[in-house]
């Protein structure tokens, strides 16, 4: 083996990932969206989204909040599954599943940082 | 798709200035991104914190010998390096060095994501059954390393103390920064340094020609470092060093260019496994993988092949970039006079130590120094320096 010969295998190994990225990259991405962007195409999608809370109730079973950025505000459930305490005011970065309620689009949280 | 595109740019960056800056470990910067994190998260998402982590880790372990080769100055993957690596670049073949590493680590970087399928199902497997006896595997380990020394067995125990005993003072110091590289750097850098300042050597004109290769020795180099590479790193407390030498006692008779072969590759598989080790038994071995541990929520199936996808492609680049540098390095490396370069690096080191550890890590730079001598009094082998990181291992899970 020669040093061009170790130049190819050297592209061929990074050719070889670019093409294992490109299949798996859509399953992979959760894209992030400013909250006006979220409308119905993205229903049943895992999205990310940051902002504030505002708002909150509590039930024994799940908090429900909305969250607020720059360009608007929604609804948001997450479910008490382990211990989490969320305040109003608090800023979070939130991933969850778009779904509809009511005629209204709602973020069910399924990851949530604070 | 582009901006993971743009992560793993920007990861190989950053791998390649930690890489060349001797002292300046992935380490160091993955926890400096984690502390970061909060702020960063308000631009990125953490997935592509992830990515610039991974691509900078490997792209480190490709780049990170050609310090080492050239100026005598290691991190702790690439310690056992220095002296093999000296020793071409007096021969007038630094790059050649350089070549043989990269071989290592674009070959086992290959043949460890080829064989990832058979290997993940068997960490998990094996990693309960050798988990209680680490200590054990670790004193057979240091116990043949001595025995093996022909010319002075006792010698060789009394320098494995030593640098034991340095190593857990230095590890056990409270508030000392990135201990590891004024031990490492003592023990195996500025004393190599100081002794070929002291043989008044002239440093001949580097060569770039291409190292003859052996097929039989490559090929039982890269097949060592990816199977004692894989052990090694999803155990706690093995690192690539401690992998060399597990691996040149499994390989027996290794020479030089065969060893150059193994550190490159153990390097490199050891990161890459460290990745899958997180999946199956979620553990993180080293200072990059505890950080994506941390930022990432969740590691799934989907996360490991994105990691590895990444880490072929950063590889690839990683090698192109690396064989340039040695290029690079060998033309000019001997327009300077070798006496005064000499004496800059160890400046160097010292402020680097200064400002990255400290005054205390400066004094266990001189202790590192005088014990790095010591093996050459006798003309023994270096890697006897290596109880620095053994004994203390050994002594943690024993107590």
């Amino acid at each position: 083996m020669d040093e061009n010969s170790l130049y190819k295998l050297a592209l061929v190994t990074s050719l070889t990932g670019l093409l294992i990225l490109f299949t798996i990259s859509e399953s992979i991405e959760i894209k992030q969206y400013k909250i006006s962007e979220i409308n119905k195409k993205l229903l049943n999608k895992q999205i990310q989204v940051q902002g504030t809370i505002t708002r909150i109730t509590e039930t024994p079973g799940l908090f429900i909040f909305d969250m607020k950025d720059k360009s608007g505000t929604i609804t948001a459930i997450l479910f008490k599954e382990e211990n989490i305490n969320i305040t109003s005011n608090q800023k979070i970065q939130a991933e969850g599943k778009v779904i509809q309620y009511k005629n209204k689009l709602e973020l069910e949280i399924s990851k949530i940082i604070i | 798709m582009i901006d993971i595109l743009i992560a793993i740019l920007i990861g190989i960056i950053l791998g390649t200035i930690t890489g060349l800056i001797p002292g300046i470990h992935t380490n160091l910067v993955a926890v400096t991104m984690l502390t970061l994190s909060a702020f960063l998260l308000n631009f990125i998402s953490p997935l592509l914190i992830a990515i610039i982590i991974i691509s900078m880790a490997i792209t480190n372990t490709f780049l990170d010998v050609i310090p080492t080769i050239f100026l005598g100055a290691p991190d702790s993957s690439t310690a056992l390096a220095v002296l093999p690596g000296h020793r071409y670049l007096l021969d007038g073949k630094g790059y050649e060095a350089v070549i043989l590493t990269i071989i290592g680590s674009l070959g086992s970087l290959i043949l460890t994501i080829i064989l990832i399928p058979l290997i993940t199902p068997l960490i998990g497997k094996i990693y309960p059954l050798l988990e209680d006896y680490i200590p054990y595997i670790l004193i057979l380990v240091s116990v043949s390393l001595i025995l093996r020394e022909k010319i002075s067995k006792s010698f060789a125990f009394i320098i494995f103390l030593l640098a034991g005993i340095l190593g857990i003072i230095t590890l056990t110091m409270p508030n000392l920064e990135e201990p590891l590289f004024p031990l490492l750097s003592g023990l195996f850098g500025t004393s190599t340094l100081l002794i070929s300042l002291n043989s008044q050597t002239i440093l001949p004109q580097q060569k770039t020609t291409y190292p003859k290769l052996n097929k039989k020795t490559t090929i039982k180099s890269l097949s060592t470092s990816v199977l004692v590479g894989s052990v090694a790193s999803f155990l706690p407390g093995l690192g690539p060093s401690q992998a060399a030498i597990i691996g040149t006692q499994v390989y027996r008779k290794i020479n030089l260019s065969g060893f150059l072969i193994l550190i490159g590759g153990l390097n490199t598989v050891n990161m890459v496994i460290s990745f899958a080790t997180l999946y199956i038994i979620s553990r993180a071995r080293n200072g990059a993988v505890v950080t994506v541990s941390k930022i990432l929520t969740e590691f799934q199936i989907q996360h490991l092949i994105l990691f590895l996808a990444i880490s072929l492609i950063a590889g690839g680049i990683a090698t192109f970039l690396a064989i340039n540098l040695a290029k690079t390095f060998s033309n000019t490396i001997t327009k300077v006079n070798y006496q005064t370069l000499v004496l800059i690096i160890i400046a160097l080191i010292m402020l680097l130590v200064l400002l990255i550890s400290g005054f205390i890590g400066f004094l266990v730079l001189l202790t590192g120094t005088f014990i790095g001598i010591l093996p050459s009094v006798k003309n023994i082998g270096k890697n006897h320096l290596m109880g620095c990181l053994l004994l203390p291992i050994i002594l943690f899970f024993l107590i």
